[in-house]
């Protein structure tokens, strides 16, 4: 019962956080410059041409007006209609989600796992050559640009080696069905997964290598060392765990980083995500477009941190609702 | 969760199992592919209701037709060609033009092509002020004495029509099915998403912000397409389509996409790749608000021409690919008046001028301060990084404020800058000069004013005697050489890659005159055909 109280207060705080969003977005978007009734008008419009686009898109109203109607829409679900495509956000964003969801989810947890495990292992070889020559790695690998580091891929694994296809999501005219298709899109996802997990592994190796190591040194360890326990044993079950907890909240926060990252990487390996979709939105200066995608990846950070403090408390019985 | 990741995992462990070489997949014998990319996606299968950035250009320029159309063999002196128009004609006072479409022309759900069709496009242009309405806005009359025949009767005479909705057409003006689309809206209902066309090319399939495919239609008016399959991607990024082209995925690189001039001759050294360099009707020219103190003393802007070493850019941005170009239009064109120039770079004329006009060099031997923006294309950011060099050189305190297209377009609408890089088109009727030049004319983004010019531009619009407009056009050039609101620079070369052995792109020769505008594929021939 109070879980269930504590859940509801949780999510009804996330409202005010979300109309803070929409409204701060909605501002900066309309004080940056660019004006859509332009890119919508086309080559040598005539006067004429841009009063009726400007019109026909409600793009007259004063801004006041224009949040109204859409702060008034949002609350009835509904994320408008995009300016070019002419078809409601919400479809628009449905066609994207799944590609960035499966790239999102992918490289963070291969990128989670492995920095945690390799952070462990390190934090027990501590001031090892091993060790400090991976913290320099990690180092390299989290400050790499995205961008860069994709190009580099394409070019190394997929013109040179041709091992992996340059970009896309699947074989154009190729399987659409069954494990062909889920093998066909998995080749496809291994160079952007890999791209986007290296700085979070990086981040996890560093993160987890350090919180492991502090806990090393508690008394307590040494006491189970003392009395017999395996150093696999005291690692894993004994000092991972008590390290896990900073370990949980960066994966919280780690989300909203990913998704950030993902604008690039699916730019650069052409995938069909939102990241792109919020790339094309910019360009475009289609408003509503990004605004939905922002309203959606921000909803999704916030219930990625609710979800970490719910994980906290299961894994630490001193935290209470 | 657990099953998810499970999944995810399995994935992951499939992939990897099959990496190695990519295996393609084999396309049905004999069946011929074209593949080549685009920077965004359509934004919808309705090309008519407005502006797109590309994607939809491209794949609406094989769906659909025009009444006419135009492609860069423009450069070589055709400014206008039929589509649906089999053959036109234009009465002595310039005002009256009547059209012949093809009689065996089909829509994709085969229902004839008629003289409705296009009096009905034309007419809800007009009436919703599409985009396209631009070019129709001296019309007083359509009308279809037979189902084959389209008679449009404008206001006044008007010489730059058909070239001017040719080149259009290349955008939107695309002849839309009345038995389709009706009273409905054009931007709303299935025809959204499954177009009914008229073009060359039938749509297949689209995944949105991955790929659309276009099949040949096999009832196509002018014969079926040697291609049988278009498979145009969206890809963002110029490098990694320039990695798909060099890995043998794409089979054409248009300018867009060209890899950096410095990098050309690589190419060229390749037998596997075709360069083509094509002209344009495009110059790109420093353009100068007139608004602005000290820059509306044409001494001063006459010193910038001077201070401008078109050379020097020429061999640093564009690995002297480019045409350097002092003339006030084309070096191609018959309408050039090649008596005329803007000056040649000269830095100490160049001060001098400055000293006559009253800015002598003041507190760090600066003179003024100017503000230089550009589009953000690389060309226009290579050319604006070295400008502003060259003008600090004769002590201008010049800065380079680069922008992206969205933001350009409206310092232009605003006419809100001191000095741009603009791309100035001369064609494909040298009535762009009235669209550039002439006061409150389409294009005038720097406050230029000048009423002999405005007169000649008028009258040029409206006589039908070459001569006679060459004449107006020569003057033209000669007011605008001696104001100097612009400076041009150079002539644009387009740099296309194709793959060796496909001929018929719209950059080839062999596409001049036949390609149905600078994005339809019809022409387009697979090695050895």
């Amino acid at each position: 019962m109070r879980f269930s109280r504590y859940l509801i207060r949780r999510i009804l705080q996330l409202l005010p956080v979300i109309l803070v969003v929409i409204v701060l977005n909605f501002v900066l978007l309309h004080l940056a410059p660019g004006d859509a009734a332009l890119r919508l008008a086309g080559e040598d419009p005539n006067p004429a041409v841009l009063e009726a686009i400007r019109e026909r898109y409600g793009l007259d109203l004063p801004l006041h007006q224009q949040l109204w109607i859409y702060l008034g829409r949002v609350a009835r679900g509904d994320l408008g209609e995009s300016l070019m495509a002419r078809r409601s956000v919400i479809g628009i964003i449905g066609d994207r989600a799944g590609a960035t969801i499966l790239l999102a989810v992918t490289s963070l947890f291969l990128g989670s796992t492995l920095g945690i495990f390799l952070g462990t292992l390190l934090s027990a070889r501590a001031g090892s050559r091993i060790d400090i020559s991976s913290s320099v790695t990690a180092v390299v690998g989290y400050s790499i640009p995205v961008f860069w580091l994709g190009i580099m891929l394409i070019l190394f694994f997929s013109i040179r080696l041709q091992w992996f296809p340059v970009s896309g999501m699947f074989t154009i005219l190729g399987p659409r069905t069954g494990i062909p298709r889920l093998l066909d899109v998995g080749h496809h996802l291994i160079l952007p997964v890999l791209t986007l997990m290296v700085a979070s592994t990086a981040q996890y190796l560093r993160l987890a290598r350090t919180s492991v190591l502090q806990v090393l040194n508690e008394d307590f360890i040494m006491t189970l060392k003392a009395v017999g326990f395996s150093r696999r044993a005291v690692l894993v079950k004994y000092a991972l765990r008590n390290a896990a907890l900073p370990i949980v909240s960066m994966l919280g926060l780690q989300l909203g980083i990913v998704l950030t990252g993902a604008v690039l990487t699916e730019t650069v390996f052409s995938w069909p995500g939102l990241g792109r979709l919020v790339y094309e939105g910019i360009m475009n200066r289609d408003t509503p477009v990004i605004m939905g995608a922002f309203i959606i990846m921000s909803i999704a950070v916030a219930l990625a941190s609710l979800l970490t403090d719910l994980v906290y408390a299961a894994l630490d019985p001193r935290v209470k609702y | 969760m657990g099953r998810w990741l499970g999944i995810l995992f399995l994935i992951s462990v499939l992939a990897v199992a099959g990496c190695g070489p990519q295996a393609a997949v084999p396309p049905p014998e004999e069946e011929v592919i074209l593949t080549y990319a685009v920077q965004n996606d359509a934004e919808t299968m309705s090309p008519n209701t407005h502006g797109q950035r590309g994607g939809g250009y491209v794949v609406f320029a094989n769906l659909y037709s025009a009444l006419m159309t135009l492609d860069w063999g423009i450069t070589v002196g055709t400014t206008h060609y039929g589509d649906l128009a089999e053959t036109w004609d234009v009465d002595p006072t310039g005002q009256l033009y009547t059209f012949n479409l093809y009689q065996n022309a089909v829509w994709h759900d085969g229902e004839p092509v008629t003289s409705a069709d296009v009096k009905y496009t034309y007419e809800r242009m007009i009436d919703r002020n599409y985009p396209f309405s631009t070019f129709l806005a001296d019309v007083k009359e359509i009308s279809t004495p037979d189902d084959h025949t389209v008679v449009i009767e404008l206001t006044e005479p008007n010489v730059a029509f058909l070239p001017m909705m040719a080149q259009a057409a290349n955008w939107y003006g695309k002849i839309m099915p009345k038995h389709v689309w009706g009273d409905g809206e054009w931007d709303e209902g299935p025809g959204m998403e499954n177009p009914i066309g008229s073009g060359p090319f039938k749509f297949a399939e689209w995944e949105k912000g991955s790929y659309v495919v276009l099949e040949a239609f096999d009832d196509y008016f002018r014969g079926r397409a040697d291609v049988d399959k278009v498979i145009v991607r969206t890809m963002p990024e110029a490098t990694i389509v320039q990695s798909e082209f060099r890995a043998g995925n794409i089979e054409w690189l248009p300018n867009q996409f060209s890899p950096a001039f410095g990098e050309i001759d690589e190419y060229r050294a390749d037998p596997d790749v075709e360069v083509v360099e094509t002209g344009s009707h495009y110059n790109y020219d420093v353009w100068i608000n007139v608004a602005h103190e000290p820059l509306n003393d044409p001494r001063v802007r006459h010193a910038i021409a001077y201070a401008i070493n078109a050379d020097e850019i020429n061999q640093l941005a564009f690995s002297n690919v480019w045409i350097p170009c002092r003339y006030a239009g084309l070096p191609l064109s018959q309408f050039t008046n090649k008596n005329v120039e803007f000056p040649a770079f000269d830095p100490d004329r160049a001060e001098e001028l400055f000293e006559e006009a009253g800015l002598p060099r003041g507190a760090g031997g600066w003179r003024f301060d100017l503000e230089l923006i550009e589009p953000g294309f690389s060309t226009t950011t290579a050319m604006a990084e070295i400008l502003v060099e060259q003008f600090k050189a004769v002590g201008i305190n010049a800065r380079w404020i680069p922008t992206d297209h969205t933001i350009y377009g409206e310092y232009l609408d605003q006419k809100n800058y001191q000095m741009t890089i603009y791309y100035t088109r001369y064609g494909p009727d040298p009535d762009a000069y009235r669209e550039h030049f002439a006061t409150g004319g389409p294009r005038v983004s720097n406050n230029y004013s000048n009423p002999q010019l405005d007169e000649l531009a008028a009258a040029a619009r409206v006589t039908t005697d070459l001569d006679e407009r060459i004449r107006l056009y020569g003057e033209i050039q000669e007011i605008i050489v001696q104001d100097a609101p612009i400076v041009s620079i150079f002539n644009e070369v387009k740099v296309t890659l194709v793959e060796t052995g496909w001929t018929g792109f719209a950059e080839q020769e062999s596409g001049f005159n036949q390609s149905l505008g600078w994005s339809c594929v019809y022409n387009v021939k697979p090695p050895n055909r």
